[in-house]
């Protein structure tokens, strides 16, 4: 699939979107968030949210998931991200980590009402005026089988299987969370062309916030399995089984930590 | 019934740790100095350590905290003899603060494992309620009337309320605190009904740092929307301010290698929810951590026993036994 970054910045919501021009440097899928690479070697944090630090600086960034996912729910790849939010809000956890350790706000990039990213849909319906295809075309999938399972503090057991896909075929997501689960998503290039399910996905507030059975739950544990399995990971194809349980990015980061990867690139 | 796993009484786990004969500073002294030659290199604080004559659930929330200090200890002792201060804190008073400015400290309290280097602060405030009526004990329905009002206004002062957060009474105990540790947090601290005259409350207020008179004078605005013809604030006092220590000193790369090397992941920084020892120090020592096994508080503890987590409190007792080493060695 060819890497595709945005034409001018975006501003959804806490973030800032601009456009990836080291293309010819990474050569695949790479969000960077604060100046902090978003790959499964820099995650620090992964239960009930996830966090990336850069190993040299030790600057932390939080709440990573609810950029990666609607990201590539919408088609984007590559792009650099900074968190705008500038005033404190210590009712959030986050908030009181970043300021323990004298990081600005900035550096919670997760909407404080627990949403994906609902200031997205906006521009949903014209993406073609927000986003460049590049002329890197690009292939990583695992290159074997990952099944991981866990139990979270409460007894809960967690499944993934993630299988390799040949080129072009895209992602294709199963995801069960609890009693509610949807079948065969598919992420191709162009991100989620169900714009009805988009929709609902880019507007869902976490589970940690609603309750895990609701169906709004659902919606927003795609996008984080989206973030934390295709995001980190950088994966252009793949077969994406998942059942999840309570703090479920101990599952879904826990299997990417554990992935090998394969990775061709055809043009750049 | 109480018990905590060998311990069946408090006096057990206080006399365990007096046993081990720790260098107490109960009063202020330079004991250290006179024996050692020399300041301590590192001080251990163990704040609330109380002389309990029966087991409490106060007792439970920090039996863990008592169990891996007297653990830590232990194992230095068996290492050698250690230029360790642990401080035995029965009253505020005790602390001698400018003795122990510049070493580094670590402060025990119940932190869940995380790292704490804020700790809120405390604040009082005074309000008077605006009643018409006197408040004489003979008119007993005027008396249940304004019973009534005052009811009404605490739990609007009290209540907490939040548009996305589930923080208010009733919510899941371990959820709601996520939230409200960051929140101003109000309580009675005495309702003064003079007869025939003025009715005044006193509130208590823990406060997170960047709280100014004005912010705590605006969120109790905000809890009295509805009552704001009936009562006037008349006081708002910042008695302990919220400290925070910038966590960049060598106590603190010590302490955040060790917790790698004993838990494998980095260390997760939270505040601590009220004043503490730390608050004090904290206005000389900038070296200071707060750090701690976590506290099995929940509404029922009182009626259940208790059995300590061995694994857990060995790991803890093993980072703070290779903190406090690094430290000594450093």
């Amino acid at each position: 699939m060819r890497l595709t970054t945005v034409s001018k910045p975006i501003q959804a919501g806490n973030i800032l979107i601009m456009p990836f021009t080291e293309f010819s440097y990474f050569r695949e899928p790479r969000i960077i968030i604060n100046d902090i690479e978003a790959i499964p070697e820099h995650v620090v944090k992964y239960d009930a949210r996830v966090d990336i630090m850069d190993p040299s600086s030790k600057k932390r960034c939080f709440l990573v998931e609810h950029v990666l996912g609607p990201l590539r729910l919408i088609g984007i790849t590559n792009a650099k991200v900074v968190g705008t939010d500038v005033n404190w809000n210590f009712m959030r956890p986050e908030h009181r980590f970043a300021y323990s350790i004298g990081l600005s706000p900035r550096f919670v990039v997760g909407e404080e009402d627990g949403t994906q990213r609902p200031a997205l849909i906006s521009i949903i319906d014209s993406l073609d005026q927000y986003v460049i295809k590049s002329e890197c075309r690009v292939y990583k999938s695992v290159s074997k089988e990952v099944i991981y399972e866990n139990m979270d503090p409460f007894g809960y057991r967690g499944r993934i299987v993630i299988s390799p896909r040949d080129e072009n075929e895209g992602i294709t997501l199963t995801v069960r969370l609890f009693k509610n689960y949807i079948e065969d998503i598919h992420i191709t290039e162009n991100g989620l062309q169900d714009k009805t399910l988009l929709k609902k996905i880019l507007s869902a507030r976490t589970p940690y916030l609603i309750g895990i059975d609701s169906e709004e739950s659902l919606y927003h544990a795609i996008g984080d399995v989206t973030a934390d399995i295709i995001g980190l990971g950088g994966l252009t194809d793949a077969d994406i089984k998942v059942e999840l349980n309570f703090f479920y990015h101990a599952l879904t980061v826990g299997a990417i930590k554990r992935a090998q990867f394969i990775k061709r690139v055809k043009e750049c | 019934m109480l018990e905590i796993n060998s311990y069946k009484k408090p006096e057990d786990v206080i006399n365990s740790y007096l046993k081990l004969d720790p260098i107490k500073y109960i009063t202020k002294n330079h004991w250290h100095m006179l024996r050692y030659g020399r300041s301590p290199l590192v001080a251990i604080y163990i704040p609330r350590f109380h002389l309990t004559s029966e087991l409490t659930c106060f007792d439970y929330e920090y039996i863990y905290r008592n169990l891996a200090v007297i653990k830590t200890i232990e194992n230095l002792k068996a290492l050698k003899d250690p230029e360790v201060d642990i401080y035995l804190s029965t009253e505020k008073s005790d602390l001698p603060e400018d003795f122990y400015a510049d070493f580094p400290s670590i402060i025990i309290e119940p932190t869940d494992l995380n790292f704490s280097v804020v700790h809120k602060g405390e604040g009082v405030v005074e309000i008077l309620f605006k009643s018409q009526k006197p408040h004489i004990l003979s008119n007993i329905w005027s008396h249940e009337d304004l019973l009534t009002q005052i009811y009404d206004v605490i739990w609007g002062i009290i209540n907490i309320t939040h548009k996305y957060y589930p923080v208010s009474r009733g919510n899941d105990i371990i959820f709601r605190d996520v939230f409200i540790r960051g929140a101003i947090i109000i309580g009675v601290e005495h309702i003064r009904i003079e007869p025939e005259g003025d009715v005044k409350l006193d509130l208590r207020l823990l406060i997170p740092p960047e709280a100014t008179e004005e912010t705590i004078k605006s969120e109790l605005g905000n809890r009295l929307k509805s009552y704001k013809d009936k009562i006037e604030i008349i006081d708002i006092k910042i008695t302990e301010p919220a400290v925070h220590i910038h966590p960049d000193k060598k106590i603190h790369e010590i302490a955040t290698r060790a917790y790698l090397e004993t838990f494998k992941k980095e260390p997760e920084y939270e505040w601590f929810p009220f004043p503490t020892v730390f608050n004090r120090l904290a206005r000389t020592n900038t070296s200071l951590l707060a750090v701690g096994p976590y506290s099995p508080i929940s509404l029922d503890m009182c009626d259940r026993k208790l059995f300590v987590d061995s694994n857990l409190l060995e790991l803890f007792t093993l980072f703070l036994t290779k903190t406090i080493l690094n430290l000594l060695n450093s």
